[in-house]
């Protein structure tokens, strides 16, 4: 699991039959300092982060192939949780 | 799951019967300067891979990549794929804060 802030949403035209209406939004990974951490990541979002909100982003497969009910998906990022503080 | 763009393509004469049916491309994954939509950001030499494609990307398209065993997943038996496409981007709204 890791911290990530959401900086953004990506708008897809052909996509894997399992993300289609599914959020995808812009993860920004976060160090314990709070600060930037490598480069983005995209991540399913089934929990509707607003922007610049802090989030917990699991990268187990294997919920992300039950949240979305596809065992032949390929997604791997998924948001589990808003962090409040 | 990653975004970068494609810029080129590889065919084979042999191959795994897995990969009939779709292309592989080489993928130059985004950087923190394309996110923000900075043009003319040279490439970093390196650091592009293959990935294979059933979606029917284009060349300089941007395509959100998997990696890992879930780029494996979509197809019916064990196939030897570590990256795969999993969607094409029309449009990107990054808006990280200053």
């Amino acid at each position: 699991m890791i911290l990530a802030r959401i900086d953004g949403t990506i708008v897809a035209s052909t996509c894997h039959p399992s993300m289609v209406g599914r959020r995808t939004v812009i993860c920004q990974p976060l160090d314990e300092q709070g600060r930037d951490s490598g480069t983005p990541v995209l991540a399913v979002d089934p929990l509707g982060a607003g922007r610049h909100q802090r989030v917990i982003l699991s990268t187990d497969g294997a919920a992300t192939r039950k949240l979305v009910g596809d065992p032949k998906t390929p997604l791997r990022n998924l948001i589990i949780g808003l962090v409040d503080s | 799951m990653r975004l970068g763009t494609v810029i080129g393509r590889i065919t084979l004469t042999q191959k795994e019967p897995v990969y009939t049916g779709g292309h592989l491309l080489i993928v130059q994954p985004f950087s923190h300067a394309q996110f923000a939509g900075a043009a003319g950001v040279p490439l970093a030499p390196g650091s592009s891979l293959v990935v294979f494609d059933q979606l029917g990307a284009a060349d300089d398209s941007i395509v959100g990549f998997t990696e890992g065993a879930e780029a494996s997943q979509p197809f019916d038996g064990p196939a030897p794929v570590d990256a795969y496409v999993a969607c094409i981007v029309t449009q990107i709204n990054y808006d990280p804060p200053r």
